[in-house]
């Protein structure tokens, strides 16, 4: 009985770790392989505490969390900041300096004999001194951390996070700072490890640092990786599979001193094989069938004829900027690469309410100049006013909230996400996209969440696209993906538009709709500006044109002006 | 002085074989993209197979040239088979990373299965103490510097003067204009795992006749190897001799201050601090 009772411990201990590091690898798309010493931590923490101050152990592992959260973010922020290599390189260097470092300070760790005496767990008089009197306990985490990891991931913070792996920059290009969401939710699952650091510590009233080893990070890895990425019932099914293999091991006569290498090599051979034939692991990520669930009823209430919405209510934000004249500046802006000055000295002002298009021949700086406009790049040189204030060197993810808005030459819409998603992913400043406003005030995510399907929903219908919102984006045809793109960027109610080659791909008819669509937009306010190739669309919306070539502005006027200029042309065609 | 001498000495000893293993996972990782976690692996691969060929009575010398040969073709094996499907099916950065590590767990513990847990030392190089004034060192030692120097100095003729240098050259650059030229980057790929497991298997072999093999020799060689490789300069192949070296003296000379159990404390920490202030490494091209 204390048997069965002490392998369910075990068990639910290594689902507590593959579902905290399936948050980091599977929803963060993020490799840490230093999740078993950040148990330890947690273990040597939470004995620490106790055992010094005398209290509960709750105040422990609380104190685990907390503090290796806020270590593991600090120290991973700057690596996580580089490239996704960078992680890997921390968390490895990371891992292996932790497990030295538990070895050699004796005074602090017990070296290699660990501590011992661990005060047990005990609540309102109920000790837990026995495996089977501790189940009721780990039972107990296990739930909490269940809750925790699915409300963060079926929550707007979640979507975010599965955008950040389908695409980072079209998501920064709807505001969301992409860094700030890999740190926390890597803060979210290093502190769940440390809790079942503690939590472990406080069952077998021990901790040593083998339980940290870099062994036992590969372990959990090949765990989530078994089980399903981003999927939590895999995690818990991935830990149970791997937790039975040495035990049945065990059972081979002879095996005993080869127990530990063919344990390696199993673990080994399921990571090449599941990568290579079953990447999704036993149990898919079902994102999409839960997504379908939760959009349907939007979708039914707000149906409206597409026709009149290209007409577009005044929001509140527009009406402060409700002022004619340039809203946005450009100056002197210079960006070069190496030796190519690719913006050479840019000057542009975009009118509000009016449609300015860019051309101008290949290579000429059209899409550079758009970069530098949207932060995407930093400029060398020059400055960007934006309804007064200078927005010059700030970063692409705080454009959208200030009201600048940009669309992709190549779409980027979110493939694998539904049609609705792509849309609330733009949408700023969501509640449920901070993981502590998720819980304590679920009721403001939930009303905000309603609220944005409504405004999705409009949006959508605007692009007649209402019927698609529960359809996986892949599944749209061409056309109605860059419909959808266009829906998406209105979705971030952003003042200024800029759009990159709207009408690339597409045939005639589209260019027509999106004429319409575009003229609709400005006579609402909207202040659009477009790099194009296709210069009957230039003719047929634009209310500015400006010429660039070699990095500089070369000409400005209406389409017709720019269009009867012959060396315009000579430029234009390469004649 | 007479401590820091021979302190210094021993870095530059150890700071030779990291660079070594420093370029022999950089021009990997510079060309092809790939977190070569199995690198580590080939390590331990070259080591064993040169004591194989030395077990069957082969000479010391040919049994390292079979042992390099065959943990070449290891290499390549492993980017033939392994990676190059995954590339086809264009997999994420993060499932090749998660095979390679498959790999290195599964080879190491093979190795261990085949050949037990212990250490089997390399035999036959003669090993004689020098004295220079107060700093002494061993044949091994002298006999490390030079190959690792010279091996080096190959390298970058290879890549500066041949014909294969410069195609290689051109796909880490910009694989895709590679491409344009006419340069299969597929081979160039299979090319560069057979350099770097060829350069790591000599690293393995001077280890080995200092220190004898176990199976987990692999896991150390292969942090070093990308750590020097982060520390001095994706891109720049100079960068990871340089991050070799700073290493190995940086962590031979901490033990006038440090316990000798902090030298992987050390590390991290330069580590950390190149990342935090200069995120391109010491020779580094900005990262966009």
């Amino acid at each position: 009985m204390e048997y069965l009772a002490h392998t369910l411990n075990l068990a639910f201990i290594f689902v507590i770790l593959t579902v905290s590091l399936n948050l980091i690898l599977g929803y963060g798309g993020m490799a840490s392989m230093a999740h078993a010493a950040f148990f330890c931590i947690g273990g040597y923490i939470s004995a620490i505490v106790t055992m010094n101050l005398g209290c509960n152990f709750l105040i422990g592992v609380l104190t685990a969390i907390i503090a290796t959260a806020a270590v593991g973010g600090a120290l991973s922020a700057p690596f996580i900041k580089v490239q996704e290599e960078y992680l890997i390189l921390f968390t490895i260097a990371f891992q292996m300096v932790v497990y030295h470092l538990m070895l050699s300070l004796y005074n602090i760790t017990g070296g290699d004999s660990g501590i011992f005496g661990v005060p047990a767990a005990s609540l309102f008089g109920y000790t837990a001194d026995t495996p089977a009197r501790f189940l009721p306990f780990m039972a107990a985490f296990l739930f909490i951390v269940y809750y925790v990891a699915f409300k963060i991931t079926k929550s707007p913070f979640g979507r975010v996070l599965k955008g950040i792996r389908e695409d980072e920059k079209a998501v920064s290009s709807l505001g969301k700072n992409v860094i700030k969401f890999k740190v926390i939710i890597f803060m979210v699952g290093t502190g769940i490890a440390a809790g079942a650091g503690g939590v472990f510590a406080h069952y077998t009233r021990f901790i040593s640092p083998t339980i940290g080893s870099l062994d036992q990070s590969i372990l959990i890895i090949a765990m989530v990786v078994l089980g399903g990425t981003a999927n939590l019932g895999g995690s818990a099914l991935g830990a149970f599979l791997l937790i039975i293999i040495p035990e049945v091991l065990n059972f081979l006569p002879g095996a005993s001193d080869l127990i530990v290498p063919l344990r390696g090599f199993i673990y080994g051979a399921l990571l090449i094989f599941f990568m290579r034939f079953r990447p999704e692991g036993l149990i898919p990520e079902y994102f999409h069938l839960r997504s379908r669930k939760r959009t349907l009823p939007g979708a039914r209430t707000g149906k409206q004829p597409a026709d009149d919405c290209l007409h577009f209510s005044m929001t509140s934000e527009e009406k402060m900027f409700n002022r004619t004249g340039p809203i946005l500046e450009v100056k002197n802006l210079s960006k070069s690469f190496g030796g190519l000055r690719a913006v050479d000295n840019f000057f542009m002002s975009l009118d509000k309410g009016k449609i300015t298009a860019l051309v101008g021949p290949n290579g000429c700086g059209k899409t550079t100049a758009f970069n530098l406009v949207t932060g995407f790049l930093k400029p060398d040189k020059g400055q960007i006013h934006f309804a007064g204030k200078e927005i010059t060197n700030l970063p692409a993810y705080k454009m959208p909230h200030i009201g600048i808005a940009r669309s992709w030459q190549d779409i980027r819409i979110f493939q694998g996400m539904t049609v609705m998603d792509n849309l609330l992913l733009a949408r700023q400043s969501q509640a449920g996209e901070s993981v502590i406003r998720l819980f304590i005030m679920p009721w403001r995510v939930r009303r905000e969440e309603e609220e944005n399907i409504k405004k999705a929903f409009f949006y959508l219908s605007s692009m007649g696209l209402a019927e698609k919102g529960s359809e996986i984006a892949r599944n749209l045809s061409y056309a109605e993906q860059k419909l959808l793109a266009i829906a998406r960027l209105l979705a971030t109610e952003a003042e200024i538009l800029l759009l990159d080659e709207p009408s690339s791909g597409v045939d005639p008819n589209w260019v027509k709709q999106f004429m319409q669509i575009i003229r609709g937009l400005a006579a609402s306010g909207k202040t659009i500006c477009i790099v194009e190739h296709n210069l009957d669309l230039v003719r047929g919306v634009s209310d500015t044109v400006y010429f660039m070539a070699e990095g500089q502005k070369i000409a400005q006027g209406t389409a017709e002006q720019l269009m009867a200029d012959p060396k315009l042309g000579e430029i234009y065609f390469g004649v | 002085m007479g401590l820091f001498l021979q302190l210094l000495t021993r870095g530059i000893i150890t700071g030779s074989l990291y660079a070594l293993l420093g370029v022999s996972w950089g021009i990997i990782y510079n060309t092809t993209r790939t977190f070569h976690f199995a690198h580590g692996f080939i390590y331990t691969f070259a080591s064993y197979s040169i004591l194989v060929f030395t077990w069957m009575s082969v000479p010391l010398i040919p049994s390292l040239l079979l042992g390099l040969f065959t943990a070449t073709l290891a290499g390549c094996a492993v980017e033939y088979f392994a990676y190059l499907p995954m590339r086809k099916k264009s997999a994420s950065q993060l499932s090749i990373f998660l095979t390679a590590m498959g790999i290195m767990i599964a080879g190491q513990s093979l190795i261990h299965l085949v050949f037990g847990p212990d250490s089997r030392p390399l035999e036959g190089f003669p090993e004689h103490v020098i004295s220079l004034g107060t700093v002494t060192f061993t044949t091994v030692d002298l006999f490390t510097v030079l190959l690792c120097w010279i091996v080096i100095v190959c390298l970058f003729a290879f890549l500066g003067h041949t014909k294969a240098g410069m195609m290689i050259r051109a796909v880490s650059s910009n694989p895709e204009k590679a491409t344009f030229i006419g340069i299969d980057s597929r081979r160039i790929f299979v090319l560069v795992f057979g350099i770097g497991s060829l350069l790591v298997g000599i690293a393995a072999f001077l280890s080995t006749i200092d220190k004898p093999a176990t199976p987990n020799i692999g896991l150390g060689a292969l942090l070093i190897s990308f750590i020097t490789v982060f520390l001095g300069g994706v891109g720049r192949l100079g960068g990871a001799v340089l991050g070799g070296i700073i290493l190995g003296i940086a962590e031979s000379l901490v033990i006038m201050v440090l316990p000798t159990e902090y030298k992987m404390m050390v590390i991290f920490l330069i580590l950390f601090l190149v990342v935090l202030i200069k995120p391109e490494g010491l020779l580094g091209k900005k990262i966009a």
